[in-house]
């Protein structure tokens, strides 16, 4: 008898253990909206003193109320302090950002962890190691770090992705873990020649314990994506949402020939999810299709769109694809923009996504559908012979934004095109003339000199045709509008988009039916590419302002975007590309290499005008190799104290390659 | 029952409480990413799993989930780790073997 009651004992402790910690409750709850955060949806916090989201607040518009620095004093910004906290091994530029100072502390998730930081000076409060990389991925290296950790006040927990694909909550006094959960399964990326990020983490309260958001990145293998909601307390899956149609979901299963594409068919989440609690919805964008090419025809939903799901439940409310059938990598990893802009007399609320693509995507937060001033046409999917759509099963026509949504990168490489976007009309000798093999005509048009066939632009790359073509905003690096965050000011009512032109190449010889090419390994790629920092008026859909960046000076843009109420819009660059500037001596052991040390630069968010630059120092011993801003600022009030933050990279052959840099007056 | 039967009696039920607050913890704390089960096992265990089937007779074949939940699709989901190779996820609609998904 005494050993069964001792049984039961054991019994019912654990059951009562294990399940207490995955109980949760789940209620709505809202606060009324202030005049001046009228930008935002009722129930949402904005950025003030603390930045404790990794797009500043739950809606992810980049934006902070701080104007101790502004437009009148920013050029007196200094290095308050700077830090490496990461491995001498790593060797991509980090893309994720802090968050500060809930507890005191900034929190900073990198490769190997997270660690807690005195916001004042940059020393180490507490450091979390996590799991090693996991090579069962058959991948040697990871392609970024986890890009966020997110706070919740409720308990004191940060959560952060992790390296063997899991998502961990840790004591943010003491960096304790609490709990983890497996997001995606390591193996998922087995043909990866590279492994993808940690999973992104986000949070929002719901009235109850509070949801964590993550999702698996990738999706160049047989998996499907999906985007989850843990309970914060607990670690608890309350729901998933899946990012591809089972066999009962009419009509969008319709859209794969071969419904059993659809359960392996990728669509994975890259961007960083903005929620909605007044509506009561998250909004995601989904990513490439598995395989890129091969599929039966269709549009294949959900994959390159941007979805809008009941946060409560994960439920479709609403989506906008893209991409039709994508086979391009064109896809959707940059994290949207939820705000509330005034457009003719009313406060519409709306959500903006950047594609890879270049286009920036937006719609009515509500219903999916059109904003006002912010038009669509169709257009055909590109195909220079009249055969590569039928061949590759693609979608006949694309709907794509007009007006400065349609005019972030150049999409009609016609002098016509390029000048109704405002970019000088001989763009495209600009970028190819004289490169490799290029050859430009006495028209201006564009020939491989290898077999005289011409090379032509284009948004949508055709079909796997003998015709050479490029794609602007491919697959390689991110595209045009990548990862990192873009920023949205309620008081200039500008989006400000850091964009790099990057390309992605199809030679005319080698490519075969049903198979593709990704990254520049076109021979053409761009000495020269069309980057920039664009200020989009979100109330008329006209570009405000933009500076073109100097490819021998900043070269490509790929760090997004931060905004504050101090009149300033900032961002980060990969740095000058001109091979010149390699001797000129200025690099100690000066290579090859293209990539060289990026610029942190801050603009008037009115006019454009660059306020401030800091350039990252190579430090001794480096080799001048990918020292680049990779992640987005953020901004914090310390103890009566502005401070701005930016995590970038150093070069290689620096005793550490990564470093987070604080600026101060 | 002595003095130090008794002592005895409560010594092993504190022993059991404490491995039953170890055990305990460790499921909860790790999201029960122990399995007993091998790869292989798991492996054929999918392989052998069909869309259509029912939900009990595939529940039977495989041990206990990690995850059990509902999908934005309403459907009945259950998953189970191979950590860290693979997530299987199995969902089902009105008692049907719909899809299964690595996720």
């Amino acid at each position: 008898l005494v050993f069964v009651v001792a049984a039961l004992l054991v019994a019912a402790t654990t059951v009562a253990l294990a399940s207490a910690s995955r109980t949760a409750s789940h209620k709505a709850s809202a606060t009324p909206a202030e005049g001046a955060n009228a930008y935002l949806p009722t129930g949402v916090k904005p950025a003030v003193n603390d930045w404790l989201w990794p797009g500043g607040d739950e809606s992810s518009t980049g934006f902070s109320q701080l104007k101790q620095i502004n437009s009148s004093n920013v050029g007196g910004l200094k290095v308050a302090w700077n830090a490496s906290y990461n491995l001498p091994t790593d060797t991509a530029s980090p893309q994720s950002q802090p968050i500060c100072c809930p507890l005191g502390n900034m929190y900073l998730t990198i490769r190997t962890g997270v660690v807690a930081i005195n916001p004042a000076d940059g020393s180490i409060v507490w450091k979390y190691q996590g799991p090693a990389f996991n090579t069962i991925r058959s991948a040697t290296s990871q392609v970024v770090g986890a890009r966020s950790q997110v706070f919740s006040p409720k308990w004191n927990y940060i959560y952060s992705g992790q390296q063997d694909g899991s998502v961990v909550a840790l004591n943010a006094k003491t960096g304790a873990p609490v709990w983890t959960v497996q997001v995606s399964g390591t193996g998922t990326y087995g043909s990866a020649t590279g492994a993808e990020s940690e999973p992104f983490t986000q949070f929002y309260d719901d009235g109850g314990d509070g949801i964590v958001l993550s999702c698996p990145n990738g999706g160049e293998s047989p998996f499907r994506g999906h985007v989850d909601a843990y309970d914060a307390k607990t670690g608890q899956l309350v729901w998933r949402s899946w990012n591809t149609p089972d066999p009962t979901q009419l009509p969008y299963i319709l859209t794969w020939s071969n419904p059993a594409e659809a359960a392996t068919g990728g669509a994975a989440t890259w961007s960083i999810p903005a929620v909605d609690p007044q509506l009561g919805l998250v909004y995601y964008g989904t990513g490439n299709l598995y395989p890129w090419t091969g599929r039966q025809p269709g549009d294949d939903l959900w994959g390159n769109a941007i979805m809008a799901v009941d946060w409560k439940t994960g439920a479709l409310r609403w989506y906008w694809q893209e991409v039709k059938h994508d086979i391009w990598d064109l896809d959707s990893p940059n994290p949207p923009n939820r705000m509330n802009v005034p457009i003719g007399g009313k406060m519409v609320p709306v959500v903006a996504e950047g594609g890879k693509d270049g286009y920036l995507y937006v719609r009515n937060a509500k219903t999916g559908g059109v904003v006002p001033n912010f038009g669509f046409k169709t257009i055909p999917t590109y195909d220079p012979t009249g055969k590569g759509t039928a061949l590759n099963g693609l979608s006949a026509n694309q709907v794509i934004p007009t007006g400065a949504a349609g005019c972030i990168f150049p999409d009609d490489w016609t002098a016509a095109g390029l000048s109704a976007c405002g970019f000088p009309t001989d763009l495209l000798k600009q970028q190819y003339g004289g490169a490799n093999n290029v050859n430009v005509q006495p028209d201006g048009s564009l020939v491989n000199v290898a077999n005289g066939i011409p090379i032509v632009g284009t948004p949508f790359g055709a079909a796997h045709t003998r015709d050479a073509y490029f794609i602007f905003g491919g697959g390689a690096g991110g595209g045009v509008m990548g990862y990192p965050r873009k920023a949205y000011n309620p008081i200039t009512h500008n989006l400000y988009i850091c964009y790099q032109g990057q390309s992605t190449g199809h030679s005319n010889s080698g490519n075969s039916t049903n198979t593709l090419t990704l990254g520049p390994s076109f021979s053409n790629t761009p000495t020269t590419p069309q980057a920039g920092y664009v200020a989009v008026n979100m109330t008329n859909n006209t570009v405000a302002w933009r500076q073109n960046f100097d490819a021998t000076l900043y070269g490509n843009c790929y760090s997004g975007s931060m905004t504050t109420a101090g009149n300033l819009a900032m961002t980060g660059t990969v740095g000058p590309l001109s091979a010149a500037l390699l001797n000129t001596g200025k690099f100690p052991n000066g290579t090859a290499s293209l990539n060289l040390d990026g610029y942190f630069l801050i603009f008037d968010a009115t006019t454009g005008k660059i306020l401030f630059q800091w350039q990252i120092p190579v430090p001794a011993g480096a080799t001048g190799n990918s020292t680049n801003f990779g992640g987005p600022a953020i901004t914090y009030m310390f103890k009566g104290k502005q401070y701005i933050a930016i995590y970038h990279g150093l070069p290689a052959g620096s005793p550490n390659r990564d470093q987070l840099t604080v600026f101060s007056l | 029952v002595s003095r130090r039967g008794w002592i005895y009696v409560f010594g092993g039920i504190a022993a059991l409480v404490v491995v039953g607050l170890a055990v305990g913890l460790t499921l909860g704390l790790s999201g029960g990413k122990k399995s007993t089960m091998s790869h292989a096992g798991y492996a054929r265990l999918w392989t052998s799993t069909s869309v259509g089937s029912q939900q009990a007779a595939v529940l039977k074949r495989w041990p206990k989930p990690y995850n059990v939940y509902h999908d934005g699709f309403s459907n009945q989901c259950y998953e189970w780790s191979d950590y860290p190779a693979y997530l299987y996820n199995l969902c089902f609609k009105k008692g049907i073997l719909i899809t299964k998904s690595l996720a």
